[in-house]
């Protein structure tokens, strides 16, 4: 049996869901329209599916779901819902529940962060409750479920009765109007209620028309513009959508009387922290405190030295990967697999150092999620969102931007995920078009591969430059777009601020292993895929296996693209097939340098100082790496944004490095 | 009376949201900002750029050039 998951943002969805499926039974990843659900079985109950939706304030697709709660309502085959509500904030997650329970389907709402409620000295009856919305109602503390809780929720699941829709009066014009548009929904094979559908539409859910048939459609839309017009003309409502939110508004605070006592009088808590704030928010200290978060995260990731616990980590991987290297290149000599041989080489050399090359990367990235995802459980990144909101605003972006922004230092894939908080969908598509030119972990390889020859005594001053120009490319870009493309674009800005918290250990492990399961996976496929297609281009040419590189494919086809780098001072097969593997992942650019050249003194008599700068120029800023440009297609769910978003990076990595070639030339 | 003119510590009530455009209005209202809500002025942050309201119990950070197109009694 499968329940969606659902409720507002900051809820505490994830953490229900972590706690109902601990085990991990069943991950399938499917993409579902725009964003990616996860569907899980519940603990000790292989049955019981639990689909994860994105957490939103309504049906309506105006924010960041952008209609896939609207779409798995509508469209996908489920058996209940499992509603997830802050019992401190039910006046508004109750909204939301009224949109599910009037649907009638069979619903559980649970209400969660009864800790919180007790400590504002409050009470929910949650059998009154249930008996007023008609729903069973059970309270929880998501943090600390025991293994009852879930035995009692998973025997709720279990037997949910069929369940009669809830019913608000919406008053008479209103009213009317839904019953014409029922009678117009009358043949419509959608398998939800005709009522709500009527009321969805009233409301402005526009994804739902997009189902129906196109002359009725029009129909519809003139019944609901003359509502709207007598609902403005009685001064009801600004909107139709006003109107009804009124009305829900109404029907919860009469409910929430007869079911939320207070026990004890407390003054509410009060989610902000005045003086914390106060620093955090800051427009100079905020900044510079942010900047020295960013600079620690980033030192304990990647950097060397007595912090550097990712690199430490890596460094250990690697070590452990080339013996098992050495070990399966015996192995399998033992086993009949000659070494000298083709396929012992195709398996070694080929797959498996490729997939080693980006394996060994785990430890950092592991490292690095586990500390962002530090700084967000504590409510932190709300506070940076709106210190840098008026610098990025300048730049077609909003404050919100600013996580995908941190989150792109690590790795550009999640970065435009966490886009999704963006509302506005155009300016979701310019954040997400930019975020590729921050240097992920993956290029950071690169840069020092070739500072380490050519600028021993300045390593630190070129990376860092670097790093700062795909920065300030990032921050250009936007104001580009927001002055061309995205021109009608207006930022706009409103976060609720979560009260801060300390971050649960047991979610931010899960988090991470999570996120660690899912890179090896991408290892395991199509990077494994990758490698073994790039070394046997290398090892066969025109006239069959060949030890020769300069007569295998790879450089024939290369060749023909080389010219291209020539104005660069690249222009060699070679650093072309760096190039091109640096799109399957940008680690790859290394390791085909180290592979076609065999040796860093060969690298130093081709390249210099110069043309070696121009190239970590062009490797930083150019077309995204595979997994990136999959996660742009499936994110804005347009072709159009997605062949934008290979081609722009690569016309300003062209323009960028040749500047600062001529630019250094010139001294 | 505008929202931007609250002090700190002053609450009003929303009385009129028509400046702002429909699809922020709607955003604005799904996390609880609305006609008729009554809000209280938390905090300013930012130099004053940023207004932090609670609205229902909710606190909400907003733009002080949003804050001046929302009208308070
Ligand atoms: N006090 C308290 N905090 C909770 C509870 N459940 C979740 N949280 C915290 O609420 C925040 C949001 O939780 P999360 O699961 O990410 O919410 P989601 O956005 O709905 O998925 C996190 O900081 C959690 O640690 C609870 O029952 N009590
Ligand atoms: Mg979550």
């Amino acid at each position: 049996m499968r329940f969606l998951l659902t409720g507002n943002p900051n809820v505490g969805k994830s953490t229900f869901f972590n706690v109902m499926t601990k085990s991990n039974v069943k991950v399938a990843n499917y993409t579902g329209i725009t964003v990616e659900r996860n569907t899980k079985s519940i603990k000790g109950n292989g049955r019981l599916f639990l689909v994860d939706l994105p957490g939103t304030y309504s049906v309506l697709p105006n924010s960041e779901d952008e209609g896939v709660v609207t779409h798995a309502l509508c469209h996908d085959h489920y058996n209940g819902i499992v509603n997830i509500v802050d019992s401190t904030h039910l006046k508004r997650n109750l909204h939301f529940s009224i949109q599910l329970l009037e649907l009638g389907v069979p619903t559980i709402i649970i209400a969660n962060m009864i800790d919180e409620l007790k400590r504002s000295g409050f009470k929910l009856d949650e059998k009154k409750l249930g008996e007023l919305l008609n729903v069973e109602v059970v309270s929880m503390t998501a943090l600390k479920t025991t293994d009852k809780d879930l035995d009692s929720i998973s025997s709720i699941l279990n037997r949910m009765p069929p369940k009669k829709a809830l019913e608000i009066n919406y008053g008479d014009v209103i009213e009317n109007a839904i019953e014409s548009i029922k009678s117009l929904l009358r043949y419509e094979t959608l398998h939800v209620k005709k009522r709500w559908l009527a009321i969805q539409i009233l409301e402005g859910n526009d994804k739902i028309l997009d189902y129906i048939n196109l002359v009725k459609k029009k129909e519809i839309m003139s019944i609901v513009s003359e509502t709207e017009k007598t609902l403005i003309n009685n001064n009801t409502a600004l909107s139709l959508k006003g109107a009804i939110y009124y009305i829900r508004k109404e029907f919860i605070s009469n409910t929430l009387d007869q079911c939320l006592v207070q026990v004890d009088e407390k003054n509410h808590l009060k989610n902000t922290n005045k003086l914390l704030d106060k620093y955090l928010t800051h427009p100079i200290f905020g900044t510079m405190i942010f900047f020295l978060v960013m600079i620690l995260i980033y030192h304990i990731s990647f950097g060397s030295g007595l912090l550097g616990l990712g690199n430490y980590l890596t460094g250990i991987f690697e070590v452990i990967y080339d013996k098992f290297l050495e070990l399966s290149r015996i192995g399998l000599d033992a086993i009949g697999f000659k070494e000298s041989e083709f396929l012992n080489q195709l398996l070694v050399d080929g797959a498996l150092t490729g997939v080693g090359g980006v394996l060994v990367f785990l430890p950092q990235i592991v490292v690095l999620f586990i500390l962002l995802s530090l700084v967000e459980g504590t409510g932190y990144m709300s506070r940076v969102a709106i210190s840098m909101d008026g610098m990025l605003a300048k730049f077609g972006m909003n404050g919100k931007s600013i996580v995908p922004i941190v989150t792109g230092f690590g790795c550009t894939v999640p970065a435009i995920m966490a886009t999704r908080t963006i509302s506005n969908r155009k300016e979701r598509i310019l954040t997400i078009l930019t975020l590729p030119f921050i240097s992920c972990a993956a290029r950071l390889p690169v840069y020092g591969f070739f500072v380490s020859i050519f600028f021993e005594k300045h390593q630190a001053l070129v990376i860092f430059f670097i790093y700062i120009l795909g920065v300030v490319i990032a921050l250009l870009s936007g104001k580009i777009f927001s002055l061309s493309i995205f021109s009608d674009v207006k930022t706009n800005f409103a976060i609720e601020l979560p009260p801060y918290r300390l971050p649960h250990w047991k979610n931010i492990i899960s988090q991470a292993l999570d996120k660690a399961k899912g890179f090896i996976k991408k290892a395991g496929t199509y990077i494994l895929v990758g490698s073994i297609a790039i070394w046997f281009l290398m090892a066969v040419g025109p006239d069959g296996v060949t030890d020769i590189p300069d007569q295998s494919y790879l450089a024939y086809i290369s060749q023909f693209f080389s010219p291209i780098f020539i104005p660069l001072g690249f222009g060699t097969w070679q650093a072309t097939s760096a190039v091109f593997t640096g799109v399957l992942a940008k680690e790859a650019v290394v390791s085909s340098l180290a592979v076609i050249y065999g040796a860093k003194d060969v690298i130093s008599a081709t390249f210099n100082s110069v043309t070696a700068l121009t190239f970590i120029v062009f490797i930083s800023l150019y077309t995204p790496c595979i997994a990136t440009i999959g996660t742009i297609r499936a994110e804005t769910n347009s072709r159009k944004w997605t062949i934008f978003s290979i081609m722009y990076p690569l016309v300003v990595a062209y323009l960028v490095a040749l500047l600062v070639k001529s630019f250094i030339l010139l001294f | 009376m505008l929202l931007s003119d609250l002090e700190i510590g002053e609450s009003a009530v929303i009385s009129d949201m028509s400046k702002i455009d429909k699809s922020f209005r709607n955003r604005l209202m799904d996390i609880g900002i609305y006609r008729g809500a009554r809000v209280l002025l938390v905090n300013k942050m930012s130099f004053g750029k940023m207004l932090v309201v609670e609205v229902d119990d909710v606190e909400i950070c907003i733009r002080r050039t949003d804050a001046e197109r929302i009208e308070v009694r």
